[in-house]
């Protein structure tokens, strides 16, 4: 038997309190650890969806909602952009890439992005089984997407209108898989891809995309394409399916639009300029990923520093239960400590058998929030598919846990140190006097 | 073993709040001597007791332990001197309530920095009669069977002295006279020194030495 086997068996005695000051600690260690992982895996999951992506050009409205619907594919579009203002766009010199996106539809419930070829090597993503889509009603799926659809090449795959749930399965003959994306880490895995022609094919003059899960505002229609040297058949929007509203204007019909142009300038210093340009002469809406991202962490700041107060709270509440237990505790074991003084002990080595209880009750509360935190994480990723969208697992040890195991650790000493110290200053001839 | 008295007391002296509670003349017990410390309450044998044991610092005068001066060792010296020097029997019995007998042997052990030998707990378990006992914690145990486990504890380590402060003051005459027989027998059988302080003449006759103290005015 040592001190140390002293320590434990002094805190076994009163284990029901001591099990509910480690539950309680393990709580606010818990709630920091699982706050420490979302933001930093989210964080880290948006600045990588917005690599690279030096401005968005969409409709005006919110840069916030244009940010979000066409990079983080989160949100419903702002509108619509003509097809004329895109081709501008990619012929200005300033600019090395622009990359149209057509938006508006679900397969499967995973987005269907319509874009260009070019989207790949724009975003750095390869296809890891089968080819890129090439005629139109072809897609390519996000490695989640394929996973989740348990999709095979060659398999077809309705798709419905609009961004949220239950949205009406548009009535054409779906689209075919051709191939897979390799995984990406980034919002790619949970889209599909498809060609621009595709998504103006499904949707015919009157279907409106963008605002109208909002309030039920109808956005500007996805346009399909009128007989246009670089489309091919122009009769494609006159096929089968019969969404189609009666009496759209057949001048409407020569417009073609997209929902938004992800652009990367060819100097990183173009981008402000262009925004600014774009933004005050012209009807379209220039929005800065990079900006709009810093917004929204502010945004979600300020929820996750609430969030952290209350790990802070039952921390140190933790600690505070801690602290009156040990004193309460030290005034009945007075005795003991004279008797360990009288049987050798040193006044350091009382102090170490105080100090120690507090440092257990810690280490045991950090190690079991620690498992709980991941725990939480894990749990979340495994029932919400959001949270799973996220890139939120909780088999990962974020650096700034060393923090959250130091706080925890620190405040059980800090709790032990006064009973600790009292110890260490116990008068045993005056205590044993006493008793 | 050394032929150096086990205890000296030199001009020793202690006083309180400016009133002198303790003033004895030299004084010294041979190595392997019992003694009996005799005086009613308040005539300071905790006092002189806790001066043997180190744990209060006298006024004036020494005290040597096994031809230590206690005077030279420092707060952390002392303690681990006296732990490994000296067994401890309160009248209050002190076990520790977290660990259980053969637990609180151990670890009289432990802080007399010797090793943890489970022949010699057992056997002094056996010697005093309280080795079925061994794995219950004090609180299950009679007062009788708790002061066995409080001597078969301060014998434990070999010490060279052993201190009793009262051991017999709540026990009947036939009990007293077993409890002082008990210290004396354990006391032999490490080959230790025996200082018990008490007010019970009772068991004085059973000792050689006997140092009275005086009620002070």
């Amino acid at each position: 038997m040592t001190l140390a086997g002293l320590t434990l068996a002094q805190l076994r005695e009163r284990w029901f309190a001591n099990t509910l000051h480690v539950l309680m600690l393990a709580i606010g260690v818990a709630a920091a650890t699982a706050l420490l992982l979302f933001t930093a895996q989210t964080e880290d999951r948006l600045s990588r969806d917005a690599r690279g992506i030096d401005l968005v050009v969409g409709a005006k409205g919110s840069p916030l909602q244009l940010v979000l619907s066409s990079v983080f594919h989160a949100d419903v579009p702002t509108g619509n952009v003509s097809y004329a203002d895109y081709e501008r766009l990619t012929r200005d010199p300033r600019i090395q890439a622009a990359i149209p996106l057509g938006l508006g539809d679900t397969m499967g419930g995973s987005r269907i992005v319509g874009t260009t070829p070019a989207f790949l090597p724009f975003y750095g993503a390869s296809v890891a089984e089968g080819r890129m889509f090439a005629a139109p009603m072809e897609t390519v799926l996000g490695a989640e997407t394929a996973r989740r659809l348990g999709a095979r090449l060659g398999q077809t795959f309705p798709s419905a209108h609009g961004l949220g749930e239950g949205g009406d399965v548009h009535e054409h003959g779906g689209y075919v898989v051709v191939g897979v994306l390799a995984p990406t880490g980034t919002v790619l895995d949970r889209l599909a891809l498809t060609s621009l022609e595709s998504v103006w094919k499904v949707h015919d003059v009157s279907m409106p995309v963008g605002n109208e899960r909002i309030g039920g505002l109808q956005g500007p229609a996805l346009r399909p394409p009128a007989p246009a040297p670089l489309q091919g058949d122009p009769h494609r929007h006159d096929d089968a399916h019969d969404h189609g509203a009666p009496g759209a204007p057949e001048s409407a019909m020569a417009m073609k639009e997209v929902t938004a142009v992800l652009v990367r300038t060819r100097s990183p210093i173009a981008g402000p300029r262009l925004k600014r340009e774009i933004n005050q002469t012209t009807a379209l809406l220039a929005a800065r990923p990079a900006d709009e991202a810093a917004r929204l962490f502010s945004l979600v700041g300020a929820g996750a520093q609430a969030f952290r107060l209350f790990a802070y709270v039952f921390i140190a509440a933790a600690a505070l239960s801690v602290f009156a237990t040990l004193l309460a505790s030290l005034t009945d074991r007075r005795g003991d400590i004279a008797l360990l003084r009288t049987m050798g002990a040193t006044r350091l080595g009382v102090f170490g058998v105080l100090l120690g209880q507090g440092l257990v009750i810690a280490g045991l509360g950090v190690a079991l929030g620690l498992g709980l935190g991941h725990g939480l994480l894990h749990a979340a990723a495994q029932v919400s598919a959001q949270a799973r969208g996220l890139g939120i697992t909780g088999a990962m040890i974020h650096p700034g846990e060393i923090w959250i195991v130091i706080g925890g650790l620190g405040a059980g000493a800090l709790a032990a140190l006064i009973p600790a110290l009292d110890a260490y200053r116990t008068d045993i001839a005056k205590t044993l006097a006493e008793a | 073993m050394s032929t150096d008295p086990i205890v000296v007391l030199e001009g020793l002296r202690v006083a309180r709040g400016g009133r002198t509670v303790l003033d004895l003349p030299d004084w010294a017990l041979p190595p392997g001597g019992h003694a009996v410390l005799l005086g009613p309450s308040g005539s300071g044998k905790t006092t002189l007791l806790h001066c043997i044991g180190g744990l209060i610092r006298p006024d004036a005068g020494r005290v040597r332990i096994a031809g230590r001066d206690l005077a030279d060792l420092s707060g952390g010296a002392l303690d681990t001197f006296r732990g490994q020097t000296i067994g401890i029997v309160f009248q209050t019995l002190r076990l520790v309530r977290a660990l259980t007998v053969t637990q609180n042997l151990q670890l009289a052990l432990r802080l007399a920095g010797k090793p943890q030998d489970a022949a010699r707990v057992h056997d002094t378990l056996t010697r005093l009669g309280v080795a079925h006992l061994a794995d219950r914690r004090p609180h299950r145990l009679s007062v009788g069977e708790q002061q066995r486990a409080a001597i078969a504890r301060a014998v434990v380590a070999r010490p060279a002295l052993i201190l009793a402060d009262e051991p017999t003051s709540a026990l009947d005459d036939a009990n007293a006279a077993a409890a002082a027989a008990l210290l004396k027998a354990e006391a032999e059988a490490v080959g230790a020194g025996l200082v018990i302080a008490t007010h019970d003449t009772r068991i004085a006759g059973a000792f050689a030495h006997v140092l009275r103290l005086e009620t002070r005015a």
